[in-house]
């Protein structure tokens, strides 16, 4: 959200709100401050005002959870973004709940959060599919055809479709420079809980991938 | 009841990790599990994927689909609907609970709630009719309220009706009736009810 910031009105400032809402200023108030003014005025207040602020803070969790959570799972991630959109639009209503609380001071981290929730829920309990939808359509959104930037989106395009997330954070260490395993000072394998065989095995995999797939533009 | 406080526990430690560790580095990943090592876990695949979302910054904003946005409007109404009921409901138990009211849905009446209670006729004739002033005393309260299955708005509700809606006693020849509510431990020590009652039903909790 940038552009200068509206200064919200108080919570229970129901003629500011007003204003705000007439003036198409909702977009300008962090949504911090509009929860506040959710929670203070009440699901037995102002209709209008509740109507239209509970809209506007639906689209801000929308768009960070469509932000958040990627494509590469069933349904393009949509189930994901729905399950985790109706608990967080309850509990804008719920201030007495741990998420209501949290909404309140730390918001754009709270849907964060709860997005990275559902995305582990949904690997556990739901089955992953692979990237097919739109490989291309990845590629065309990078204007940039510098050469740095061709190897991060070759190397992004293949991370996402790597389901096991130890796997896919123990190349981004490898790629920081971090061995794979020691004796002494920090490890991949310490910090992945795996034995240093095994991660010298999954970096020689994706290193093979990556060199395929390299292969393949060519 | 364990599972739940597991859960939020889990969660405020998640939580936190995400805050404190926006791009989590390998030192913090470690720390972190050492710290909590029964959500190793949960912390590595929360780190991966705080990761994943870093490498994403700087790529185009995905574009929202129009019918998540219409979806989410629809459910954000819904919730907002639901929170109206259910503040509805909240309030109009609180609202219109009389001594009639309560005691109906609970099946019982004056005399069998007496029994019930073993307390005095004459005591909760006196609190159900309006002729007992408040405060009530504690000990009646909490058993009159568990009996007819009240919360505590409902129960004071159902007092502050019987108090303006007091029931007249028996009409005496020429005057007109007159009502004169008294106070808990007046009453109390007044009834019928034996010494040991008396005194359970003037103790404090």
């Amino acid at each position: 959200m940038d552009g200068e910031e509206e200064e919200s009105p108080e919570p229970d400032d129901l003629v500011g709100w007003r204003r705000v809402i007439a003036d198409g200023g909702l977009t300008r108030c962090t949504p911090e401050s509009v929860v506040a003014a959710i929670q203070t005025i009440g699901p037995l207040g102002d209709k209008r005002v509740m109507n239209a602020l509970m809209k506007h803070i639906s689209d801000v969790i929308l768009r960070k959870l469509r932000r958040v959570i990627g494509r590469n799972h069933p349904n393009e991630g949509r189930d994901i973004i729905e399950r985790a959109h109706g608990g967080l639009i309850e509990a804008v209503l719920q201030p007495e709940t741990a998420d209501g609380k949290a909404l309140l001071v730390a918001f754009m981290a709270r849907v964060h959060h709860r997005a990275n929730d559902s995305i582990r829920a949904e690997r556990l309990h739901g089955k992953r599919q692979p990237y097919g939808e739109d490989e291309t359509a990845f590629l065309r959104s990078v204007d940039d055809s510098h050469e740095a930037m061709e190897a991060h989106v070759r190397r992004e395009q293949l991370l996402r479709r790597i389901e096991d997330p130890r796997k896919r954070l123990a190349f981004r260490l490898h790629m920081e420079g971090l061995t794979k395993g020691s004796k002494k000072g920090l490890s991949i394998a310490d910090v992945v809980g795996r034995s240093a065989k095994t991660v010298g095995e999954w970096i020689a995999e994706i290193e093979e991938q990556l060199k395929e797939l390299v292969g393949d533009d060519q | 009841m364990t599972d739940q406080l597991n859960a939020a526990q889990r969660d405020e430690v998640l939580f936190a990790f995400h805050q404190e560790c926006p791009r989590p580095t390998a030192d913090d990943i470690l720390q972190w599990t050492k710290r909590h090592p029964e959500l190793a876990d949960e912390i590595i695949e929360h780190a991966a994927l705080r990761l994943d979302s870093a490498a994403m910054e700087g790529e185009p904003e995905e574009e929202i689909e129009e019918v998540l946005l219409a979806r989410g409007h629809s459910r954000a109404l819904n919730a907002l609907y639901n929170a109206q009921r259910a503040a509805e409901a909240k309030g109009a138990e609180g609202e219109s609970a009389t001594f009639d009211s309560l005691m109906a849905s609970a099946g019982k009446s004056v005399p069998l709630l007496a029994r019930e209670l073993d307390v005095g006729r004459d005591v909760l004739s006196d609190l159900v009719s309006g002729r007992m002033l408040k405060p009530i005393g504690k000990r009646l309260a909490a058993a009159v309220m568990g009996a007819v299955h009240a919360s505590e708005t409902a129960f004071q509700s159902a007092v502050d009706y019987a108090l303006a809606n007091q029931r007249l006693g028996m009409a005496k020849a020429n005057r007109q009736p007159t009502v004169v509510a008294r106070p808990y431990e007046e009453i109390v020590r007044r009834s019928s009810m034996s010494d040991e009652r008396i005194a359970y039903w003037l103790g404090e909790d």
